[in-house]
């Protein structure tokens, strides 16, 4: 039994080592560009920092997505369409905002927030059932939803849905009424942060107290014996790929509400926060409440990535490059501890 | 019995192969060797028998020098031998076939056998080792193809290769780790053979086993263990089975035969003409018919893979019924899912606790609630008391160890596994259990309670018991159908021959030996 003390420990360890690897190979990567890598990183920290509105505000955006590719990793399914998921919750956020605009924002809000997590479930919903009733590899399917949906949004805003009065694919000016106020007017303080906290306390009792997050965890763990027991596997994973659509479906709400108050073409279709959200999650192992923090720290490394460009002109770019060696290193980790089986 | 008082010197042949003495060895806070010792004389067969955590294992991967002891000695033929790797273990002629086989997939037999024993550094001899091995599966009955890939043979096969691998290395001491535990009967049959042929040829064999039957079957020597120690080392022909098992388990223990409910004539379950197809699309089910009455132990006895596991798919809802159907006290269950055939009453201890009767990741109380999750919540929320204070209790009433609900269930042994898994099948008092397999790779004692589980459950409900252990069969049924090639072809009283039961086993053609 010592031994698999052992092994729970090393999978707690491993975020917290996959960071230090990255800092370190980052560090020798910045010092042959010839920069000093402690300047590069107390750049990055104080940058973040200074510009703390940015950081949280990406943040946010982040911790839907990361969620709900957590939630979806429970089940055993690997969720990489966050992206495109994000993207027609903000499709849809968009249009019902503009289509009933003249709606008071009290009632139009919820609407917009019921339709945004309706297109994101179905974004999930069709990976999903094809898993479920076909045994079709959803990460497959997943990647070419995000395909279809790039070329749903660049159309929707493009053609139908472009603000007549704009030379770029943009969406009109939403509706006043449905604007987030900031603290402060400082970027990062909408409400949506709260809500992305309150998500993750949300996802955490969802997962661990209640009955379908149980039957979730059963089926990622052994459909077979979930089966066995009468939980209607094929449902369940249905339902976990909905559920993940429609909070991923919630990542833009900052950018559109409480940022750019207009859906642009190229920013949306540009963003890759539900691609971040996998290196969040799996920094996370998976639990809710530290996808709050992976979240965040993920946000400091790109803010103040920008500022150390800036400063000491550290291309943007090393802040993929950490990101691609955290995932490296947890990937390697958990071939390390489930390797035993083949 | 054997006393281990001086060094021993002879070297002779009627000596010792190996002999233990106060072999110690502790895991963390358990002591897995307390003073082990005995000794296994040499060219007999030593069976070790004790239950599972008893300390068999340890001490034999001692021998083999994968664990170090922390005290006490080893001699081998006679000499004191320090063992501090298996490399060390097979320059002295010890060679071990473990329960987890080391074998290479995708090499062949004949590349898994020769590998690390090619002689040269750079050249592999590949017809002399395919010679030798063509040799030594001749003359100790191991029939296996030496090109075939590992991963096209069966278990049995696997083992075989093993066996070899031991052989081409020149063991004379050879040790068994529960060999029988993955075989099939007519497999176990064959590894019976090969022991006898090795035994021939003047090789210590050293089998690890909870099995009485097999003890008696192969061994001359039996050692007993519990809680690490040894307990009695004794020849076959001085021991009862009665007086070893209670050697084994520490006290008497028997099924409580005497207060068995007499089988009422309601039919509990019945099925008729049921056809199934199998996972390539054939008939397993070939027009099954059999009928459960209330209070009664069906037992269906039948080889392996005559539509055993089709037949409790098919009345677990996880297989569809081509034809026929299922009825429950009269009414119709034929198509039911399994999610609502729970609530009708039918509970299920599957073949495979590990791939399907459980789920390994989670802990025990998770375990104790699956299938019944939404039993203990309300509104969508699970009840964490509740579920916290009814898998306590089952946890005493089942005896279930260690005594901590929230240790997950891959910590557990296999009999307390087991025991997870029928305290949740139990706890409703089904109408009709199916029991499959429901003590296969269990110990004695952790069998016993089973056994006397499933009478319990017989005395409120029904239960059919599906086993490829005729006696567990015979002792535990009150009646005894036999399947062969998806068809019930015989019914049985207890008081029936074991031979006639047998015969009809393998097609009513009187091969049974």
């Amino acid at each position: 039994m010592p031994e698999l003390d052992r092994e729970e420990a090393k999978r707690a360890a491993a975020p917290i080592v996959s960071l230090a690897i990255a800092f370190i190979i980052g560090g020798i990567i910045v010092a042959l560009i010839g920069k000093n890598p402690l300047d590069a990183y107390i750049s990055i920290f104080r940058g973040a920092f200074e510009d703390w509105g940015f950081t949280l505000f990406w943040a946010t955006s982040l911790i839907f997505s990361a969620l709900a590719v957590a939630i979806a990793f429970h089940c055993g399914l690997f969720n990489i369409g966050a992206n495109g998921q994000l993207m027609m919750g903000a499709l849809a956020a968009t249009y019902f905002s503009l289509r009933f605009s003249g709606v008071p924002g009290a009632i139009l809000m919820p609407t917009v927030v019921f339709a945004a997590l309706c297109a994101g479930a179905f974004w999930g919903f069709i990976p999903g059932v094809l898993k479920a009733k076909r045994g079709t590899n959803e990460v497959v399917v997943t990647i070419m939803m995000n395909y279809i949906a790039i070329s749903a949004v660049s159309y929707a805003l493009t053609y139908p849905m472009k603000d007549p009065g704009s030379w770029i694919a943009q969406s009109a000016p939403l509706p006043e009424s449905l604007l987030f106020p900031r603290i402060g007017n400082t970027l990062g303080t909408d409400p949506m942060v709260f809500v992305a906290i309150l998500m993750a306390v949300l996802s955490y009792i969802f997962l661990w107290r209640s009955r379908m997050g149980y039957e979730l965890r059963a089926v990622g763990f052994n459909q077979l014996a979930s089966a066995h027991s009468g939980i209607r596997v094929n449902r369940i994973i249905t339902l976990t790929m909905c559920l993940s659509g429609a909070i991923a479906a919630l990542s833009y709400f900052n950018y559109l509400f409480a940022y750019q108050y207009r859906a642009i073409s190229d920013v949306l279709v540009g963003t890759n926060v539900g691609f971040d959200a996998i290196t969040a999650a799996l920094l996370a192992n998976n639990n809710p409440v530290m996808v709050l923090l992976s979240s965040l720290l993920l946000a400091i490394l790109y803010s103040g990535g920008l500022t150390a460009q800036f400063e000491l002109g550290v291309p943007s770019s090393f802040y993929l490059f950490l990101e691609g060696i955290i995932i490296f290193s947890m990937v390697v980790f958990s071939v390390i501890l489930g390797g035993k089986n083949d | 019995m054997t006393v281990n008082d001086n060094g021993i010197t002879s070297t002779s042949i009627n000596g010792n192969a190996i002999e233990f003495q106060s072999i110690c060895k502790r895991f963390g806070s358990t002591l897995a060797n307390d003073k082990v010792s005995f000794a296994v004389k040499a060219g007999e067969v030593h069976a070790i028998v004790g239950e599972n955590g008893a300390g068999k294992t340890t001490l034999m991967r001692i021998l083999y020098g994968l664990h170090k002891p922390d005290s006490g000695t080893i001699y081998v033929r006679g000499k004191e031998a320090r063992i501090e790797s298996p490399k060390d273990a097979i320059a002295l002629g010890i060679g071990m076939v473990q329960q987890h086989f080391a074998l290479i997939k995708r090499f062949t037999v004949a590349e898994n056998i020769i590998l690390g024993q090619e002689g040269s550094k750079f050249y592999i001899s590949r017809e002399k080792g395919n010679k030798l091995i063509a040799e030594l599966s001749r003359s100790f009955d191991l029939s296996v193809d030496p090109e075939a890939r590992i991963e096209e043979l069966s278990v049995g096969e696997q083992q075989r290769v093993e066996l070899l691998k031991v052989l081409y290395r020149k063991a004379d001491i050879i040790i068994l780790d529960e060999p029988t535990a993955v075989l099939t009967p007519q497999e176990i049959e064959s590894l019976y053979a090969t022991i006898e042929r090795m035994k021939a040829s003047g090789k210590t064999i050293i089998f690890i086993t909870h099995k009485l039957k097999e003890v008696f079957r192969v061994a001359d020597t039996i050692t007993v263990m519990r809680g690490g120690r040894s307990i009695a080392t004794m020849s076959v022909a001085e021991v009862t089975p009665q007086e070893l098992s209670e050697l084994i388990i520490g006290k008497e223990l028997r099924v409580r035969g005497e207060q068995r409910v007499e089988p009422k004539n309601t039919e509990a379950l019945v099925v008729e003409n049921l056809v199934v197809l199998g996972e390539r699309g054939n008939e397993v089910l070939k027009g099954l018919n059999l009928v459960l009455k209330e209070n009664e132990l069906l037992g269906i006895a039948g080889v392996e893979g005559n539509g055993q596991t089709e037949l409790v798919e098919a009345l677990c809802g996880l297989r569809r019924a081509v034809n026929g159907r299922i009825m429950l006290f009269g009414h119709e269950l034929t198509g039911t899912p399994p999610w609502l055939l729970r609530s009708k009453g039918i509970a299920h201890i599957p073949e495979d606790r590990l791939s399907s009767g459980m789920i390994d990741e989670f802990t025990v109380y998770e375990n104790l609630i699956l299938g019944y999750q939404t039993e203990f919540s309300r509104a969508g929320l699970l009840q964490k008391n509740e579920i916290m204070n009814e898998t306590a209790k089952l946890m005493d009433e089942y005896d279930i160890r260690p005594r901590d609900l929230e240790v997950k269930m891959k910590n557990l042994s296999g009999g307390n596994q087991q025991k997870v898994v029928i305290a949740r099948e139990l706890r409703k008092n089904p109408k009709v259990l199916i029991a499959n397999q429901p003590t296969r790779g269990l110990d004695v004692g952790a069998a016993l309670f089973v056994h006397n589980k499933l009478l319990e459950a017989k005395s409120k409900g029904s239960v059919l018991l599906i086993s490829s252990d005729l006696d567990e069969i015979m002792e535990l049924s009150d009646r005894i159908a036999v399947i062969y090639e998806g068809r019930i072809v015989g019914e049985f009283d207890k008081k029936d021959k074991v031979e006639d039961i047998g015969s009809a086993m393998l097609g009513g053609k009187g091969e049974y030996a």
